[in-house]
């Protein structure tokens, strides 16, 4: 019995492995952005970040000015790529920026869908 | 010719299937370890693949009005910026970044050079970019060009930028913000971040330098 439910259980800890977990994403991509530009006396808002694999575009709020922000998963930290003041979020840019063509896809992709 | 009775057929079938399960198994283990690790490999290199990073032949000028190319960086290490002296945040800070590693790494911080290109050749001259990283109180290569100059150098090394206008007619510059590591033979090393802790930026340059 116990031999029966052992190898489910290793495979389903094996494949786990491979899920990425975006709400953990999520918090340390909201953390590299504000890390990288919120200044003192300039706090951001952020609107809405979108992930595609290593990729993750971020749209921000500064001083009433809409900023968008790309970045990349670099090991287990996310860095900023680029700050733009002009939209990127559309997939000509994003490759033009050096995100992969599937991840450009996507980003812009969801980033187009109403949250 | 050996014959084989039913009773041992019965008994080896479940041992035959636990192998195979075992094996199975022990292949799925072994291919996601091999991932697992291959994966580690490929970020440790801050998400560049070694031999196929950025990188070329380029020709631009320093604040002195002297000729700069890729052979004449050769010989010593160097992490390279692109930005503009008009930046009002990244550039002024990755640059007081840089030379806040460079203080702590001692005698060892000029083993390497730090290099400004800037990506607004309209507006920064090299008389510019003298003044500009004089503020910054570490020697610093500022480079410009040509746009024609500074268009071959961004596609070489991947550098993306935009200028965007802006009201009353002016333009800002948007631009990719990561610093690149370069070895002594102008061999992509790897990306360094400007916001990743302190501790981890020392250990790349120092990896960089003993290289």
């Amino acid at each position: 019995m116990l031999k029966k439910q052992a190898v489910p259980a290793l495979l389903l800890l094996l494949a786990s492995a491979c899920i990425p977990n975006t709400a953990l994403d999520r918090g340390a991509i909201r953390s590299a952005i504000e890390a990288s530009v919120s200044v003192e006396g300039a706090p951001i808002t952020i609107k809405r970040i979108v992930i595609s694999g290593d990729y993750a575009l971020g749209i921000f709020d500064q001083g009433g000015q809409q900023n968008d922000i790309l970045l990349a998963r670099r090991g287990r930290r996310w860095s900023m790529m680029l700050c733009a003041t002009a939209p990127i979020r559309d997939r000509g840019e994003l490759l033009r920026a050096g995100v992969p063509w599937f991840a450009a896809e996507m980003l812009a992709k969801q980033v187009a869908e109403p949250e | 010719m050996a014959v084989i009775e039913p009773k041992m057929v019965a008994a080896a079938g479940p041992t035959r299937r636990a192998r195979v399960i075992v094996f199975g198994l022990v292949a799925i283990l072994l291919l996601g370890l091999g991932v697992l690790i291959a994966m580690s490999a490929y970020r440790d290199d801050g998400g560049a693949v070694q031999g196929s990073g950025p990188g070329g032949a380029f020709t631009l000028t320093d604040p002195a009005g002297r000729t700069v190319t890729d052979q004449t960086l050769r010989g010593k290490p160097y992490a390279i910026f692109f930005g503009f002296t008009r930046c009002p945040d990244v550039c002024p800070t990755t640059l007081s970044r840089m030379t806040q590693l460079r203080k702590q790494m001692g005698a060892q911080g000029m083993k390497y050079n730090i290099v400004f290109v800037s990506v607004d050749p309209g507006h920064d001259k090299p008389a510019d970019i003298g003044n500009y990283l004089t503020l910054f109180g570490t020697p610093i290569i500022g480079l410009t060009g040509t746009d024609a100059q500074i268009a071959q150098i961004t596609k070489a090394y991947g550098v993306y930028f935009r200028q965007v206008p802006v009201e009353g007619g002016d333009y800002t510059i948007d631009h990719m913000a990561g610093i690149m590591l370069f070895d002594r033979n102008g061999r992509f090393a790897e990306m360094m971040d400007g916001t990743e802790p302190i501790a981890v930026s020392l250990t790349r340059l120092r990896k960089l330098i003993s290289a």
